[in-house]
Order: C-alpha cells, then structure tokens, then sequence
C-alpha cells in the first residue's frame, strides 16, 4: 500500500514538473515582450549620422559623425558609436574629438536640470587641436567630459598631451578650448611629468 | 611678467668674483630639453605654464627644487624662469674638461634668464662650490662666464666671502 502510495507521488511529480518545464519554455517563446523590457532598449535606432551646425556666415561650426545613434527612452540618454567630433572655433582653431561611445545624457529629474550638459566620451580617447589647418596639439586619454557651453574638456583619468614644445603627463585635467588654458593634476605618487624643449630667446 | 636686468638701486657692497678662468667651455644648456615634476601645473597651449607643490626641474647639469616655478613665454620664445621656495635649492654641475665643479645655492625667490645663462638668487641668498662660500641679498651667477656678483641691499647685511681649500703660493715675489 506504502509502495504504491510512493509511486503515485514519484509520478505526480514527475508530471507536473514536466508541465511546468513546458508550459515556462513555451511561453517565454511565445510571449511578447513587455513594456518594461522594452523600456531598457533604444526606442530609436539610426546608422551613420551626420550632424551640422553652421555660424551665421555659412562657416561649419560643429560636425559629429558616428556609426550609429541609438536612444534609450527609459534613462533619456543617447549613444553614439565611434564618434567623431569636429569643433570650430575662433581664429581659425579646429579641435578635433575622437571616441569609441560617446553618452550624451538628458536631464530626466528636476536635480539634473541644473547640471551643466555634457558629452562622455568613454574609452580611449584621441583629441587633435588644429590653427589654421597644421596640427599643433594632440591629446590621449580616457574617459573624457567634454562640456559644449564652456567649451570644457575633462578627464580624471591619465592624459598624455603632446605640442610642437612639451610632452605633459597627468593624472587628471582640464582643458579650456576656448581660451587654451589647461590644468594638469598630479597625484603624491604620480606627478605631472613635463618635458619641455622650447625655443630660447636670443 | 618681465624678466628684468639687474639693477642696484640700493647702497649695496659689490662683490665680483671670476670663479674660473673665461676659457673654460661654456655649459651647453640651450637646445636640451627640460624636464619638470610637479603636484599641478596651469598653463595655456600657446605659451607659459606655472608648476606648482614639490617642484622638481632638470635642465643640463643644473637641476632645482622650488614650491613654485613660471615657465615665461614671450611671442613664443622661452624667456626664463621665475621660481620661489622655501628655499628654491640648485645644484649646477660645471664640467671644463679637466675638472668636474659642483655648485650649490639657494634663495627664497630664483630668475633664470635664459637667454643671458644667468640665474639671480634673492632673499637670504646663497651660492656655495668646494672653494668658496658667498651669502648676501642678491646674487648672480653667470652661467656662461663662471662669474658670481653679490649684492647687500643694507648695511647691517653684508656679503659674507668664504675661501675654502686655497693653495697658497709661498714663493716670494720676485721684484
């Protein structure tokens, strides 16, 4: 009586674990996604872009191209894949911006409405500074911040900067694109390495 | 910032030295590069930059220690240095070929004219080889001609001189 009564039960559980095993697959299959999921993909996705913005006299003033632009709805952020980035400013001076991912973040809560906009340029970072059409400065980090109204660019990460004069290593900076006024931060154990070999006055 | 010319406008005790002979080789500072350590630096792209927090600086065989230092450019060329400490520290290595010379000195507030090979010291100002010892207010070191001037801006703060290991000729005078 014993024994049957324990194969009844072996066999139940076998059945419904079986039911269950079917029933979870098929219907993770089959059912659509749903609105939650769909909130953490790109609700807008698009290939090779190219943006222009032009100055008042026709003079291109900043161009992005990027190999895609996707746009997240749930967190407000859009990515950019391998962007470039062209800055121009006055006098002639092009600064040019390189990255795998750029992060371009809206502001969604009422404290972020206060915080300045800024692009994340992530991964390794190239930056090229052109006067008049000759490069006079290069840049490689990683990481970067780049702020469009100030024309601030940031990094708390390593930097190498190199011009016609000096090699600077940092731990962290800032540069000012508009004015080319920089700050180099050091740490205790790694300090701002500078190898300058100007042109001495005769 | 000017880097400008020395200039005694005080009552002042004079002190020229001709440390080494004219001929000696000059030290070939120009055209090497510097290199710079330092907790932060500000500067722009285009021109100067200050270094500051533990300064280090090497340049040739002259090599200092300074809290602050300003690299000075003017229409793109390098003009000089001004750096101050507690006290900014220089070490100069002078080789003539012969002899190897070690010059030490120190100042709170130090001008490197570069294009002059000049350093000025000032503010309990010290400069200090095997052979000699000079402290005063203000002193230069000509780089180029070996030659150290020393200045005291008042009365009750002389120029100190001290000769070291001088080799005394005992033969007496012909006349």
């Amino acid at each position: 009586m014993k024994r049957r009564a324990l194969t009844a039960v072996v066999i139940c559980v076998c059945v419904i674990g079986c039911l269950w095993f079917f029933f979870t697959r098929t219907s993770t299959d089959n059912a659509r996604p749903s609105v939650e999921n769909l909130q953490n993909e790109p609700n807008v996705r698009i290939s090779k872009v190219e943006m222009l913005e032009y100055s008042d006299d026709g003079s291109l003033k900043f161009r992005a191209q990027a190999s895609t632009m996707k746009h997240s709805q749930q967190e407000d952020i859009v990515t950019l894949d391998d962007i470039d980035l062209q800055i121009a400013l006055e006098g002639g001076q092009n600064w040019n911006l390189a990255a795998p991912t750029a992060i371009i973040r809206n502001a969604i809560s009422e404290s972020e409405l206060d915080e300045r906009p800024r692009i994340d340029l992530i991964g390794d970072v190239r930056v090229l500074k052109e006067t008049d059409q000759k490069p006079t400065l290069s840049l490689m980090g990683r990481d970067l911040m780049y702020y469009p109204n100030e024309r601030m660019l940031e990094s708390q990460q390593p930097v190498t900067i190199r011009n016609d004069l000096a090699t600077f290593k940092a731990s962290a900076f800032e540069i000012n694109l508009k004015n080319n006024e920089f700050h180099l931060i050091g740490t205790t154990n790694q300090r701002v390495d500078i190898e300058y070999e100007p042109d001495v006055a005769q | 910032m000017n880097l400008t010319s020395p200039n005694s406008k005080f009552w002042s005790i004079l002190f020229v030295l001709l440390v080494y002979s004219s001929n000696c080789s000059a030290a070939e500072l120009n055209g090497e590069a510097f290199r710079i350590l330092a907790n932060d630096v500000r500067g722009s792209i285009d021109g100067g930059f200050v270094a500051s927090g533990n300064v280090e600086l090497t340049y040739g065989s002259m090599s200092f220690q300074a809290d602050r230092a300003s690299f000075e450019v003017e229409e793109n060329a390098f003009k000089g240095i001004k750096a101050t400490g507690a006290p900014v520290r220089l070490k100069l290595t002078i080789d003539d070929g012969e002899d190897q010379r070690t010059i030490q000195a120190e100042g709170s507030s130090v001008i490197y004219r570069v294009a002059e090979d000049q350093i000025e010291f000032s503010g309990n100002a010290r400069v200090e080889s095997e052979e000699i010892s000079i402290t005063g207010n203000k002193i230069w070191l000509d780089v180029d001609k070996y030659e150290i001037e020393a200045e005291s801006l008042d009365s009750d703060n002389q120029v100190e001189v001290i000769f070291r290991n001088i080799d005394v000729d005992e033969k007496p005078a012909e006349e």
